[in-house]
């Protein structure tokens, strides 16, 4: 990796050491990751900061150092946080104008959490500075971060183009070098599929890995929150920080955090590998088939068994998701009532079900709208079986297939997304359309297994040939708690691939 | 309209993320005649989604709808609920329904009792309050 744009180390080690031994100092890393996000505001990506909080908590991180105390494991590092993660110093709005605060909405306006979210408290702990809160699709709902009321995220690989989503802000912070690392969260795809189309690495960690607390709920039995960062074992340090038990999160599991960050120098000796075909099927661009099958001749020549496995219920992902999905978030939006927080529209004399409507209806954008009528549509009376209790019977049938398919190896290699980063406004008038875009990522959501997504090249759109090269990831996933052997494989196979190489069909 | 409307075996549920049994798969359950019914009226011709549906849904919802973004929603949700037929592929009869996944790793905490919000912070972010408490319109009619 080259370090030539700016002073400062961008690898999230590398920079806590610099700061921690004085070669760097966390005033230095904030400031130039403030003028960053100053710079390249027309991206779009971060939609609250305050370089003041950021540089007080780096002043006051040096001079801890200075007095010769530990600075953490992260010192210094500026980490961009989405903006569906509660933090008490930086509005969090989630995309969405119903959490506007006392009727002004845009950036550095919004709710104030009283608390922050378990894993912001665990950054700061270990000395990482948030540097800002991230843009994303509103409520986590979109794949293009189109659906923002704080308008999209460019793709800085071609800025025509979408950054993916929901976690586009995250992942354009970190490809824009605008911080060394980024929260997002995943739901279905929602950090993988944006790191795959803006060149960094994504980590959905396993369902009950990292606390929820303080993440504001999208389809809780699905939402996770994980790192983004230029390379892997940046991101296998700042999972080992934010990961394991929490008393505020039941779900958050008592499984012992790993060590991720060592595991990234095992390599992939005695690593079996399987290749599900049904993610190789129609849909799949011809050249981000090129490249991802190229990683897979890589990982063979480096002397690793791969074989085919079957996936039988993968094309049924889809389907599933948003059934489950909308259920889920019909039933956690009905918080934002206009009672306790955010915006409230009350005409003169409504009584409360107007004030809910009304308030509701000014709030929440078209996609959160769709997913809150099909959610409550699946969840009504007459359908609750037909489609609620059925996609739940087809969620185990796609835990089976996982299951059958990790007993014959040890990690799965697919591509992440289907086509390259699209351009804004492609799909937004077909939401089946948008849906599509997580078709590879929504079945380990539904299983809640491991899943990592790693540059490994760049394409050319098939529609603009002599366009930007735009990046692909390829998507490697490993069993619920699986997280060391996926960094193992992860660090391995980045050390394979050359992500600058450009793929023809 | 509502086609299968009539059919009483499902409930309209508030908490769907915290279903009453965590089912997990290995695990048997108990499939109720409602489900055998539900597979039979679902095996109909794909329904469509109407106006009145998205408003009836709408109103369960608690949300207030622009009338010019009614036709447009119908659309959407016809097309999407189309397309989520596909599960009926699938004879799912035997299979067990899975609501969580990883509960066997969720630890308890002990049971104590620790402060909550303090009222003035929990008051602090709301539209409208008075001195101990949320404001919000009258919602029980006057005799």
């Amino acid at each position: 990796m080259s370090d030539s744009q700016s002073s400062t180390p961008r690898s999230v080690a590398a920079l806590a050491e610099a700061v921690q031994n004085g070669a760097s100092s966390a005033e230095q890393s904030v400031s130039e990751s403030l003028a960053a996000i100053r710079d390249k505001a027309n991206l779009n990506a971060i939609v609250h900061s305050d370089d003041e909080t950021a540089l007080a908590f780096a002043r006051a991180l040096d001079e801890r150092i200075r007095q010769g105390k530990p600075g953490g494991r992260l010192a210094g590092v500026p980490i961009a946080i989405k903006d569906a993660l509660a933090t008490v110093d930086y509005p969090t709005t989630c995309g969405s104008k119903i959490l506007t605060r006392r009727g002004e909405f845009g950036p550095g306006h919004g709710w104030r959490a009283p608390y922050d979210a378990t894993v912001v408290a665990r950054l700061r702990a270990e000395g990482a500075i948030i540097i800002g809160k991230a843009n994303m699709d509103e409520f986590a709902m979109g794949s293009s971060n189109e659906t923002s009321a704080y308008g999209p995220v460019r793709n800085p690989a071609d800025e025509s183009r979408i950054p993916g989503g929901s976690s586009g802000g995250s992942a354009v912070a970190v490809a824009a070098d605008l911080a060394p690392a980024a929260l997002g969260s995943d739901t279905g795809g929602s950090i993988r599929q944006p790191a795959a189309l803006c060149g960094v690495v994504g980590v959905k960690p396993s369902y009950g890995r990292v606390s929820r607390y303080g993440l504001v709920a999208f389809a809780s039995s699905l939402d996770q929150v994980g790192p983004m960062t230029r390379d892997v074992r940046s991101a296998a340090r700042v999972l080992e920080v934010i990961s394991g038990r929490d008393a505020h999160d039941s779900t958050a599991a008592d499984t012992p955090v790993g060590a991720y960050e060592a595991a990234c120098e095992r390599g992939l000796e005695g690593l079996t590998f399987g290749l599900p075909e049904e993610y190789f099927e129609q849909g799949l661009d011809p050249a981000v088939r090129k490249a991802v099958e190229d990683v897979v001749e890589r990982v063979k020549a480096a002397g690793n068994a791969v074989k085919p496995v079957r996936m039988p219920h993968t094309h049924y992902g889809v389907a599933t998701y948003y059934i489950l999905a909308t259920a889920e978030a019909s039933s956690n939006l009905s918080r934002f009532d206009g009672v306790r927080y955010g915006l409230r529209v009350e005409e003169q004399g409504a009584d409360l079900k107007e004030m809910y409507g009304a308030t509701r209806n000014a709030g929440f954008g078209p996609e959160v709208k769709r997913r809150i009528l099909l959610g409550t549509y699946v969840l009504s009376a007459g359908y609750y079986d037909a489609y609620y209790g059925k996609a739940q019977r087809v969620r185990t049938l796609i835990r089976r297939d996982f299951d059958e398919a990790f007993a014959e190896v040890d990690v799965l290699i697919t591509p992440t997304s289907p086509t390259p980063a699209f351009r804004l406004g492609d799909r937004v008038d077909d939401p089946l359309a948008m849906y599509m875009a997580d078709v590879y990522t929504l079945p380990a959501s539904l299983a809640g297994i491991a899943g990592i997504s790693v540059p490994c090249g760049t394409v050319r759109a098939r529609d603009d040939a002599g366009g930007a090269a735009l990046p692909v990831g390829v998507q490697l996933l490993c069993p619920g708690f699986g997280e060391e052997r996926m960094f193992a494989a992860a660090a391995g196979i980045e050390a394979l691939v050359d992500r600058n190489a450009v793929f023809q069909a | 309209m509502h086609p299968g409307g009539a059919v009483g075996c499902g409930k309209l549920r508030s908490e769907p993320s915290l279903p009453p049994t965590q089912t997990t798969a290995g695990t048997s359950t108990t499939v109720s005649p409602c489900d055998t019914f539900q597979r039979l009226i679902t095996a109909a011709p794909v329904m469509a989604i109407t106006r009145d549906d998205v408003l009836h849904v709408a109103t369960l919802a608690r949300l207030e709808l622009d009338e010019s973004s009614v036709d447009s929603l119908a659309r959407d949700l016809d097309k999407i609920v189309g397309y989520v037929q596909k599960l009926n592929e699938l004879d799912t009869s035997d299979v067990p329904p899975t609501s969580q996944v990883a509960v066997e790793a969720a630890p308890q905490r002990p049971d104590e009792v620790k402060p909550g919000v303090p009222r003035d912070q929990a008051l602090a972010e709301a539209p409208r309050s008075t001195d101990d408490g949320f404001r919000v319109p009258a919602f029980v009619e006057e005799t």
